[in-house]
């Protein structure tokens, strides 16, 4: 799958349906996940391997704090920042 | 005895270049101290302080992040005399307002004098705090002359101030002195029977008693180095433990019960070798045996057994650790007949086999000189294996906490025991098993979140009926800790309740940087009632747990 902030917003969105229901407003990019308490600090683990996988690119241990949760679009900010340093150094 | 900065310079001059710490991270660039480099900037950091008009017992806060000069800042306060306390770092989760107002009750409860920051504070949230004179850590331990010379410390002299390890509830401290300290490293060193050749990781808060005492303070008594995480870039990425234990060949790690679930659900794919490690100490919250199986799965191709596991229980009022498992008395796992635990709280062994049972894990043995009592409600001892209320004596026990007059009344009984609030009983081989607590104290993640502090918060919450909120933990058998829940009753018609809930989540978390498991609304007068009137917390549990309020989540049921 194609990583932009729509995507990314998109799975969010699943993630957090499966994990703590329905919310009254759709998850969007300036969305407060962790102060809204939508994600917990035990489920940052767990989406972080689901973006790994829906988009099939590794994310490199350590490379993500929970300050990169804040926002969908912090975290498409900071996964755009990693992936591009990862392609880099690869190349 | 001998005080910290003594065993600081004896280090130094017997291991200059002998690893102290190293900071280990993906994201920062690692650095590390040497004892000798300690020693400078523990005597820069005392020279400042001194210049500062910092000296005997003047409370010094330090507070913000996982910086390497934090050694030197707190060792250079205890240098002068003065009393160093750790405060929690801004979680990314908490609402900015109410953790600077939070802090400035800490603060004026603790008379601080002087806030040493680190670098992940950027500047001070309030007015009152940018009052008190404040520094950043690296300026403090910059440059310093002359050195003074270390304040001559005796026993029942000062040596910090430990926080309560609560997440709400009103700030409670604890005045520890250098004798108890040193009592305590003493007990905890001869159980554990450390080497001199112990490498330990860990990404402990240093604001809680355990990672003060067993994370730093034990090492730099003992003089071992210490392979030292971020605890928020842990919690975003846990298996970092794994790969410090790896690169850096520890022998000891920390790992509260939930570390075990968290580094349990680590893909298969990734791999570690784990084989330095002799010791995983385990504490802060109850250890639960599918925890420690899952995580024993998990890593079976590193024939880690339970013998390796130290397990301790105590309490920051008497330093941190009672009793602990160790070499000669390793944890037993005990499976105890369901139907007599939950009628009689009577602990009768069972072959797990052949009925319906529950497990426990025990504590270990009470430390040098510490003793427990199980007794009734009156006071009165019970026998082996009948829970109850868990006295504690010991030679590091407090006083009282500092500036608490009005908590300080009945803390002990006629023969000097404290009374930890929590249950449990001993086994004919002197183990000591917690199972539960008088107080409905929630434990989560090894943090205690007090349900009358997030009730107060929930009742706020507008659409919320005043005084209809009651919170709960809930044991998650996968995460190996508590989840919290919360229920609430409104007046509110049906199809606003979701943003409701939604309001009181937010709230919650970002009030006290906690999760919530689960929120529900229920209609007027559908929770569960005391005999006296009185919201019920356990009632409303049992009728949540049943069904009572919408099927419950498969993870509250043990899925």
């Amino acid at each position: 799958m194609e990583f932009t902030q729509e995507a990314l917003v998109d799975m969010i969105q699943r993630f957090i349906v499966r994990e703590k229901g329905a919310t009254t407003e759709p998850v969007n990019e300036v969305t407060a996940l962790l102060r809204g308490g939508l994600l917990d600090s035990l489920r940052l683990v767990e989406l972080t391997q689901q973006i790994s996988n829906e988009f099939a690119r590794p994310i490199p241990r350590g490379s993500l704090m929970p300050e990169d949760f804040e926002t969908p679009a912090v975290l498409w900010q900071r996964l755009s920042e990693i992936w591009a340093e990862n392609s880099s150094n690869v190349s | 005895m001998q005080t910290i900065i003594e065993l600081l310079q004896q280090h130094a001059s017997n291991n200059p270049d002998g690893l102290c710490v190293h900071l280990f991270s993906k994201r920062k660039k690692q650095a590390a101290l040497n004892w000798s480099q300690l020693l400078g900037a523990a005597q820069r950091a005392a020279a400042f302080f001194k210049a500062n008009g910092i000296g005997h017992r003047d409370a010094v806060a330090l507070m913000g992040g996982h910086d390497l000069d934090f050694y030197g800042v707190w060792l250079g306060a205890v240098w002068v005399g003065a009393v160093p306390c750790v405060l929690p770092d801004p979680s990314v989760r908490v609402d900015r307002g109410i953790y600077w107002s939070r802090l400035e009750m800490m603060l004026g409860f603790a008379g601080v004098k002087f806030l040493a920051l680190g670098s992940s504070i950027t500047e001070l949230g309030s007015t009152w705090t940018k009052q008190i004179p404040h520094s950043w850590y690296q300026q403090i331990t910059a440059s310093g002359e002359p050195i003074p010379e270390p304040y001559p410390a005796a026993a029942d002299d000062p040596l910090l101030l430990q926080h309560s390890a609560g997440t709400t509830g009103t700030p409670k401290s604890v005045l520890l002195t250098h004798g108890m300290v040193e009592r305590q490293v003493d007990a905890l060193m001869s159980r554990s029977g450390r080497g001199s050749d112990e490498i330990i990781a860990s990404w402990l808060p240093l604001y809680h008693d355990l990672g003060m005492i067993c994370s730093f303070l034990t090492p730099l008594y003992a003089g071992v180095p210490v392979i030292w995480l971020s605890t928020f870039e842990w919690v975003a990425n846990p298996s970092l433990l794994l790969d410090a234990i790896q690169e850096h060949r520890a022998t000891r790690a920390m790992f509260p019960n939930f570390t075990f679930g968290f580094l349990a659900s680590v893909p298969e794919t990734e791999s570690f070798d784990l084989s330095s490690l002799r010791t995983i100490y385990s504490g802060g919250e109850p250890v639960t045996e599918s925890a420690v199986r899952a995580f024993l799965k998990r890593y079976s191709s590193s024939n880690f057994s339970t013998d390796m596991f130290h397990v301790g229980y105590g309490m920051a009022e008497s330093v941190a650790v009672v009793t602990q498992t160790g070499p000669e008395c390793p944890p037993k796992f005990t499976y105890i007949d369901k139907e007599e635990w939950s009628q009689r709280h009577h602990a009768v062994r069972v072959d797990p086999s052949k009925g319906e049972c529950v497990a426990h894990v025990s504590c270990g043995l009470p430390l040098k000189g510490c003793r427990v009592r199980i007794v009734d409600e009156r006071g009165k001892p019970l026998p082996l294996r009948q829970a109850g209320r868990v006295l504690v004596k010991t030679p590091f026990l407090f006083s009282g906490y500092f500036g608490r007059d009005d908590l300080n009344q009945n803390l002990f009984d006629e023969e000097g025991f404290y009374d930890s609030g929590d249950l449990g009983y001993t086994d004919e081989d002197g183990h000591v098993y917690i199972t539960g607590r008088l107080k409905d104290l929630v434990i989560i993640g090894g943090r205690n979140v007090y349900p009358h502090d997030v009730e107060d918060v929930v009742n706020t919450v507008r659409g919320v009926y005043p005084g209809r909120a009651v919170c709960f933990g809930i044991p998650l058998a996968r995460m190996g800790t508590e989840g919290l829940v919360v229920l609430f009753e409104s007046e509110e018609q049906e199809d606003a309740w979701q943003e409701l809930r939604e309001l009181v989540r937010q709230t919650v978390t970002s009030s006290y940087d906690v999760d919530v498991f689960d929120v529900r609304c229920v209609p007027r007068t559908a929770l569960r009632k005391s005999t006296a009137g009185k919201l019920a917390r356990a009632g409303n549990r049992t009728w949540y747990l049943e069904g009572r309020f919408g099927e419950p989540p498969k993870a509250a049921l043990g899925g």
